[in-house]
């Protein structure tokens, strides 16, 4: 179920854009046609792919615009985490396999996009990660896209702050 | 046979399924070799 809203007033009033479930062996959820928001936040919960994890884009840009350093822990109960700082990458790798987040900042002007990301899976496996999407458009698509293809199950919301 | 993508319109609601173009295929395939790379 999605969350309606997530509460709070003033500059971090976020209002559920749209929540989808993806579509059975589809490789994309895309949000279109969006107006400038400040943020934007893609939840995913109870996903299941095929032979794939997903990552997000913004505006469907698969150039190299996309820079970002990472933690991951396969088990973090017993195992170190392992890590990298990557740049000029395609998209944002979430590693999302059943559910995670990402939220982006300043996605209303023409300046750097913060981003912020985290994803999970159910054998305790989890992807902490930040950065930038460095190109100057105004956010107006947010797209997840996965390297196999979604079943028809769980939730992709959008959330965003005016 | 190339994936089907999922079009969500924010200002209408409207989802339209449809297949993926050719340029969006291509890019998929880079995705999938790019995924397989990291896993290596």
């Amino acid at each position: 179920m999605a969350i309606s809203k997530l509460g709070g007033t003033g500059s971090d009033n976020w209002e559920l854009i749209s929540s989808v479930t993806p579509t059975a062996a589809s490789a994309a959820v895309n949000f279109t046609g969006l107006s400038p928001y400040k943020k934007l936040l893609i939840r995913c919960t109870g996903l299941s792919q095929v032979g794939g994890t997903a990552s997000v884009r913004l505006n469907n840009d698969s150039g190299t615009n996309y820079d970002w350093q990472y933690l991951e822990d396969s088990a973090p109960a017993t195992e170190a985490a392992t890590g990298d700082v990557l740049t000029a990458q395609t998209s944002f790798a979430l590693n999302l396999v059943t559910k995670g987040f990402a939220i982006f900042s300043s996605c209303d002007n023409s300046g750097l996009k913060i981003m912020e990301e985290a994803a999970s899976d159910a054998t305790l496996y989890v992807y902490l990660a930040n950065g930038f999407y460095v190109a100057s458009a105004i956010i107006t698509q947010v797209n997840l896209v996965s390297s196999g293809t979604f079943n028809a199950s769980g939730t992709v919301a959008l959330y965003g702050v005016k | 046979m190339k994936p089907n993508v999922l079009d969500v319109d924010v200002n209408t609601g409207q989802q339209t399924v449809r297949e993926m173009t050719d340029a969006e295929y291509e890019q998929y395939l880079k995705d999938q070799a790019d995924a397989e790379t990291s896993a290596d």
